[in-house]
């Protein structure tokens, strides 16, 4: 490499001083095909193959060395070896008479003409491995690419023989132990019972086990006592609550996508029925659903026969609540962002594959063809975004027709308002004279006094008022006021006085009256320009905001204006103060209005009786319309075919726009042994969702995700990547052997937890073995249980569980998860845009795209939440309501630690807790509380309620579970009482911090 | 024999290594190995790839779109072809646009370099022998959502993690009881707004962490209510002093240890203890860094009033004590957005001049410049062409967004003082000259902060995600 530098140096500097003695300059290296690939195929492709390629430019291509020695109609392109005589040379250097290249782009970088410059003067080699076609041939399936294990027929074998035949209960025991015996290791003592009941019970529900659960386990001395456990733990609701997360992760669930030209100008768009899709999943959980079902219900609900389309419908939330990226102003690019994100969620979520990689070019790992990604990607395009009313036809027909009503109406009003107010400031123009002679008399020597005037005058008071401060401010907008802010300095007469408000009045209707012809102008120019007259109805939905056009109709009309002078003066009059909207600079919405201009109660009060009451009564109108409208019916957010489907043209090296050939609509080639499979029925969906089911793949992807969420890692550890450079299953056997009972059992996925807990691999102890450690440090041939963290729907859930908050309501719209609010953490409200932070902090996913495993992380700021969280305090408190009548402390530690950890506290953990409990200044403390609360609710009775400062809209959000603690977000949710801090809440805050309470083991 | 991966891989050491916040993960995770986890050139020479010149940086963000031909890119043709037509034909941006347009603001030379600045910036005028005017940025649509993302995150959708967070997350931290990336603004800085400073499918330690800035009143730096202590979530206990909440964890790590009598020890239980322990030191040191009553008067005096002299203050405090990336953004929306009448720069330069120079000359005299990499830009440019469509509203003085050639400055930490670099046409429209994309500035960036941009990779759905995706260049003249 430091060789050919050196060589290029030289090159260089020859050129500069003389024509470049030619050809004799290069190096080998400038010649060889890493050199053409590494820095001159780049060149060409980003700076010439956008013009010179399939639609060659003045007949030009430069995408094979037979075209470029071809040349176009100026003649060839290059001279091989003479570079100062090549024209695509000339032209990148923009010598004279050349045409300038790349057209219409800033020169190339010197560095990139001098590899040109090599290159040419290597005598420009093309390596024969690269076809003369941009697109490269495609990319063929071999049979060591069949061969990779995981397109392998599932090949289960019968548990294998063991040494030590006490331990295996299953079959799963039996793969494990065979290799753990294999590498010399030996698995750990089973699990305690209260362990074992703790960890089945937060695994399979995500609460810890109560006390009474607890205690029947420990009295069940029968040897099914822990299958009874499973069973009870499987059947009860909770279980799809809990295990319905797993698969929200992988399906990127949230309820809302970042897009800030949305209509709300929330800066999002929410799905307000998003609900629906996770209410299906915990439902197909808890029904056990079989997984072909469930799949095919999330892929193509719509077009399963009846009763399963609407029993499944909302399932299709899979793909209608993924990502509809915002539009910004590259609408092809958008879409295809949007198929990818369909793509990869698919292919990745159902078949362990990174199909989302081979967008660009054919897959570098797996035998994946670019080819393909654009076969899966086009049943997307004929998926688009579709509502499922999920009421009758009337009664959506009714509601939109209502709606339509209101608006109406609203409109109208809105329009009188705007007329009256608009006629209110013509009609104060014509009294422009009369107000500024009254402001001069005013202001002026001698002083009028200003409440006399406004009498003897018969002036509106607070117009007058405008008048005296529009007056009195410096003319920066327009030189109008000059002479009269001269006079006023100046002492004057009220002759003169008189004669320039006169002439000031005069240059007011004037310019309102060339406003009114401009603007006729304009009506005309707008109606021209945009076809037809009628404006575009919204619908709001997704994928809508199709060009900036769409979402600010005529913002790109070059429309007239007055004088900017002119201009300025009537925007002050008659449209919104000029200074104040330059001086409110950070805030926008502190701009005052213009001097003539009254709206709200300050144009009412001018109207008169008559007027005034028929707003009243157009407003009562439309208070009781909407109070008459029913609440919104629900819908789905889900996806359906488009009438006539296309195929996708495959994007050549992804973009957008540049387009290769058509990729029939079917699925991965790998997966069959010739040809493709075709899809031909609609969007092919359906046929998408089958063929995925007949892979062995999807039983082995699906299994290890149950494996893996049992046992903290997965026989695959890369769950949603079993391509090449995924990993490699730690126990195949094992993997197969639990993919055909998954098949043997229906594809229950109810029956394979119990095939996974029932075995003796499941109830071992997370004790370590030192000799194991040292071999298998990272426990992947499973000799121990791991440890691990609560995840952060199980925190919470277990504490409101424990405090008895727990409201075991199923389903609905989501809820803000406030300090008091009883409500599972699934049913919180998963944001693309602004992610919970309490779900943050505890390593919830991002819902942006789909997730294979969650981080386990430990860092301060969770502490800082269970130390000064007003969640934390306030539920702890709630325990202690319920230990407090106890006798003494001893007996309220007793309860705290049943309660808390479903055990009695050892001497010295007794002795810990009285010593807390028993501190003087603790109580002391406690009594001032006390007092100080007592003192706060009398206050608080004695006077009205004050309203609720409202928190900083930009900032607050949605109230989660770090209300409370920012100043302004004081929401406690579900109207609980806030109880006063306790000394024994504090000690059971403590209990529900200790790791024993936050770590499952 | 099997070999299980160690405790943990490189990649899962990078994962966790916290943002701030996040060491303390990252040290639980694989105990004192950094170096068997591969972080010896890190820790040997403070750069990941090779030494770093920077190992902090400040970026002080115009949102809304700074005009560069009235700030730092002066135009002299544009004044004598005002009111003429762009030669060579319009050249579309998101609105309607009209005839060349002369900056209503007088430029004038500084400094020994004689770079000129616009009578907008005089403060940042006088430091320019320390800036790099960098006049040749480029980014890739006229709209801000897109670019504000562009900037931050080094593509135009949400999703994708932001520049503090790369940073956070090849980096690690130097103060364990702060976050790593802090983003000051008065209120929460949308139209974007948290994508901006998302980790996205980065470990959620790198998230940034939004700080509100924003002033009691706009002439004080300081109001009477200012409470250091409400700025961060749970920093402080309302109900209880730091004594009573120390007994609160003594008991807690008493109990912890009983447990732990009867089981053996697990290196991630006594992990959680560590953390609990610097959460509660945390407690006074995070709200010490914002309170900025502790500055003398001079040092106050020098920032000036408003919220974006606070955000700058802070942004230094924070910088000093090992903050890897802080963020100031100007105001919430896109305030520097002045389609209609481009005199409306003059009350955001305003607020923010002063503070801009303050947060160099500040760098300097607490001997931070020479490694703090300050950043002082917008999304995009304004066109040197007036707008003219119906958005242009009644005034029509004003310029729409200009993704093709901008001026982005840079100062300290590596970067080559009293330096232009790269130029745009003789109107200021497009860059001609050294075009510098975003995903070139932010490959400068990580460069400068001992990152090759190529190398800092996180493999995400099957596929290394990059800060600067499949481009980017380091620009090399301008790195001292």
């Amino acid at each position: 490499m430091l060789v050919l530098v050196a060589a290029l140096g030289v090159a260089i500097h020859a050129r500069q001083v003389q024509p470049a003695p030619q050809a004799q300059a290069m190096t080998a290296e400038a010649g060889t095909p890493e050199f053409f690939e590494v820095r001159v195929r780049p060149i060409l492709a980003a700076n010439c193959y956008d013009c010179h390629t399939d639609n060659p430019k003045a007949g030009l291509r430069l995408d094979s060395r037979e075209a470029i020695l071809k040349g176009g109609a100026s003649g060839p392109a290059i001279e091989p070896g003479k570079p100062d005589e090549s024209l695509l040379i000339k032209a990148v250097r923009r010598e004279p008479k050349a045409p300038e290249m790349p057209s219409g782009r800033p020169k190339l970088k010197d560095d990139d003409i001098k590899a040109l410059v090599d290159w040419v003067s290597a005598g420009a080699p093309w390596p024969a491995s690269t076809p003369a076609s941009a697109a490269k041939p495609a990319m063929t399936i071999t049979a060591e690419h069949r061969a990779f294990w995981a397109f392998q027929p599932i090949t289960s074998t019968p548990p294998p023989a063991v040494k030590d035949g006490s331990w295996p209960r299953t079959g799963i025991d039996r793969f494990i132990l065979a290799r753990l015996e294999r590498e010399g290791l030996r698995p750990v003592a089973a699990a305690d019972k209260p362990t074992l009941i703790r960890r089945a019970s937060l695994d399979l529900t995500g609460l810890p086990p109560t006390p009474e659960e607890m205690d029947a386990f420990l009295a069940d001395k029968s040897p099914t006592a822990f299958d009874k456990v499973v069973d009870r733990l499987l059947a009860s609701p909770r279980y799809g609550e809990a295990w319905a997360r797993v698969w929200l992760d992988v399906a990127r669930f949230a309820e809302d996508d970042y897009r800030s030209l949305d209509p709300s100008g929330r800066g999002f768009a929410s799905y307000p029925n998003a609900y629906l899709y996770r209410d299906w999943v915990v439902r197909a959980f808890n029904d056990d659903l079989p997984y072909d079902q469930f799949v095919k219900a999330q892929l193509a609900a719509d077009l399963l026969d009846e009763p399963s389309r609407v029993r499944h419908l909302p399932a299709l939330g899979f793909l209608g609540l993924g990502p509809w990226y915002y539009d910004n102003g590259a609408v092809e690019i958008t879409r295809a962002d949007e198929r990818n994100d369909r793509v990869d969620a698919v292919s990745r979520g159902l078949l362990g594959l990174t199909v989302a990689c081979a967008r660009c070019h054919d897959h570098k790992y797996d035998p994946i063809p670019t080819n393909d990604y654009y076969a899966l990607a086009g049943v997307f395009l004929n998926s688009p975004y579709h509502e499922y009313p999920l009421a009758p036809k009337t009664v959506v027909d009714d509601y939109k027709a209502q709606e339509k009503k209101i608006e109406k109406k609203e409109e109208l009003l809105g329009e009188y308002l705007s007329r009256e107010s608009k006629q209110l400031a013509e009609t104060l123009a014509f009294q422009s004279a009369k107000y500024m002679q009254a402001a001069w008399r005013v202001a002026g020597e001698p002083k009028a006094d200003k409440a006399r005037t406004v009498d003897a005058q018969k002036l509106d008071y607070e117009l007058f008022d405008r008048w005296l401060r529009f007056l009195d401010k410096p003319p920066a907008f327009y030189p109008f006021l000059k002479a009269w802010q001269e006079l006023v300095k100046a002492g004057g007469t009220a002759a003169e006085a008189k004669r320039l408000s006169e002439q000031f009045q005069e240059l007011v209707l004037d310019v309102l009256l060339e406003k009114r012809a401009i603007d006729e102008e304009n009506d005309i120019i707008r109606a021209k320009a945009l076809p037809g007259t009628k404006k575009k109805e919204r619908a709001n939905l997704p994928n809508e905001f199709i060009t900036n056009d769409d979402f600010c109709p005529g913002c790109g009309l070059e429309l007239k204006s007055l004088p900017n002078e002119r201009m300025n003066l009537w925007t002050d009059v008659f449209a919104r103060d000029l200074d104040s909207m330059v001086v409110a600079g950070q805030d926008p919405t502190r701009a005052k209005s213009a001097l003539l201009v009254f709206r709200g109660w300050g144009l009412e009060r001018q109207l008169g009786p008559d007027r005034r009451s028929l707003i009243e009564s157009l407003r009562a109108d439309i208070k009781t319309m909407r109070d008459a409208l029913p609440e919104k019916y629900a819908y789905i957010h889900g996806v359906r075919d488009i009438e006539k489907p296309v195929d996708l043209k495959v994007s050549v090296r992804g973009s957008a726009f540049r387009l290769g050939d058509e990729a029939p609509r079917g699925f991965l080639s790998i997966f069959s042994p010739g040809e493709p499979l075709r899809f031909t029925r609609g969007s092919g969906r359906l046929e998408m969702a089958e063929a995925i089911l007949r892979q062995p793949i999807a039983m082995r992807v699906m299994v290890n995700r149950i494996w893996k969420a049992h046992m903290g890692t997965g026989l695959v550890d890369t769950p949603s990547n079993f391509g090449k450079n995924g990993e490699r299953p730690t126990n195949p056997e094992l993997l197969e052997y639990l993919s055909q009972r998954f098949i043997d059992h229906k594809l229950s996925i109810k029956a394979l937890h119990r095939e996974i807990m029932l075995s003796a691999v499941y109830q071992l102890s997370s004790a370590t073995l030192p000799a194991n450690a040292e071999k298998d440090s990272g426990n992947r041939l499973y000799w121990r249980a791991e440890t691990h963290r609560l995840s952060a729907e199980q925190i919470r859930d277990a504490v409101i569980a424990v405090s008895g908050v727990l409201d075991t309501r199923m389903g609905g719209p989501s809820v803000p998860l406030t300090p008091l609010s009883g409500r599972r953490t699934i049913y919180g409200k998963v944001s693309r845009y602004k992610l919970d932070e309490f779900l943050q902090l505890f390593d919830f996913p991002s819902p942006s795209q789909s997730a294979e495993k969650r981080f386990a992380t430990n860092v301060p700021l969770q502490r800082l939440f269970f130390m000064n969280s007003e969640f934390m305090q306030q539920q702890a408190e709630r325990v202690a309501e319920k230990i407090r009548a106890e006798k003494d402390d001893t007996a309220r530690i007793r309860k705290a630690y049943r309660l808390i950890f479903g055990r009695a506290p050892t001497p010295a953990e007794e002795a810990a807790g009285r010593q807390f409990l028993s501190v003087e200044p603790m109580k002391q403390y406690e009594e001032k509380k006390a007092e100080q609360v007592k003192a706060a609710s009398a206050d608080k009775a004695s006077k009205p309620a004050a309203p609720a400062e409202p928190p900083d809209a930009a900032d607050a959000g949605p109230p989660g579970m770090m209300a409370g603690v920012t100043p302004g977000a004081g929401a406690l949710g579900d109207d609980k009482e806030k109880l006063p801090v306790t000394v024994l809440g504090r000690y059971v805050k403590v209990l529900l911090s200790s790791n024993e309470f936050l770590f499952v083991k | 024999m099997h070999k299980g991966p160690p405790p943990v891989t490189r990649r899962d050491a990078l994962c966790r290594i916290g943002g701030g916040f996040g060491m303390m993960a990252f040290a639980s995770l694989v105990g004192d190995s950094l170096a068997a986890a591969g972080f010896d050139a890190r820790q040997a020479t403070g750069g990941v790839h090779h030494p770093a010149r920077a190992k902090r940086v400040i970026f002080l963000f115009m949102n809304g779109g700074l005009s560069q031909v009235d700030s730092f890119d002066p135009k002299p043709a544009l004044t004598q072809y005002h009111g003429h037509p762009l030669p060579g034909g319009q050249i579309a941006t998101e609105r309607k646009t009209g005839m060349l347009l002369k900056s209503p603001f007088t430029f004038k030379k500084y400094g020994q370099s004689g770079i000129e600045v616009s009578e907008l910036f005089p403060y940042v005028g006088e430091c320019i022998d320390d800036i790099c005017v960098v006049r040749s940025v480029q980014t890739d649509i006229p709209n801000h959502e897109p670019s504000m993302l562009m900037m931050n995150t080094g593509h135009t959708q949400a999703g994708r993690p932001s520049l503090g967070s790369w940073l956070t997350y090849g980096l690690g931290t130097e103060n364990q009881n702060l976050p790593g990336y802090v983003v000051l603004c008065p209120t929460m800085p949308t139209t974007v707004g948290p994508p901006l400073w998302n980790g996205a499918f980065l470990p959620a330690v790198h998230q940034g962490t939004f700080i509100p800035s924003k002033v009691e009143r706009a002439d004080q730096i300081i109001g009477k209510e200012f409470d250091p202590k409400k700025l961060i979530q749970f920093i402080y206990n309302k109900d209880f002093a730091l004594p009573e909440q120390r007994r609160e964890l003594d008991l807690l790590a008493r109990l912890d240890q009983l447990r732990e009598v009867a089981e053996p020890r697990d290196p991630q239980l006594e992990a959680a203890l560590k953390s609990m322990e610097v959460a509660f030191r945390m407690q006074t040191e995070a709200p010490e860094v914002f309170d900025i009553r502790k500055e003398s008067e001079a040092t106050l005096k020098l920032y000036g009033s408003g919220s974006t002299a606070r955000g700058c203050l802070m942004a230094v405090r924070l910088a000093e004590r090992g903050v890897r990336m802080v963020q100031v953004y100007y105001a919430a929306g896109d305030p520097w957005d002045h389609h209609a009448d481009i005199l409306e720069h003059r009350k955001n330069a305003k607020d923010s001049d002063q503070p801009f120079a303050a947060v160099i000359k500040d760098l300097k005299s607490r001997g931070l410049f020479k490694d703090t990499l300050v950043v002082c830009g917008s999304e995009f440019g304004r066109t040197p062409v007036v707008e003219v469509g119906a958005g242009a509203g009644s005034i029509q003085n004003g310029r729409d967004h200009n993704p093709f050639g901008f001026t982005v400055w840079l100062a300290g930490g590596g970067v080559k003082g009293g330096m232009t670099y790269g130029a745009t046409d003789d109107f200021g429209f497009k860059a001609v000259e050294n075009p510098v994309h975003v995903h070139d500035l932010h490959a400068t960036i990580l460069h400068l902060l001992g990152i090759d941009h190529t190398k800092l990779t996180y493999r995400f759905s099957g596929r290394d995600f990059r800060l600067t995706d499949v481009s980017g260049k380091v620009i090399q003249d301008i790195i001292a």
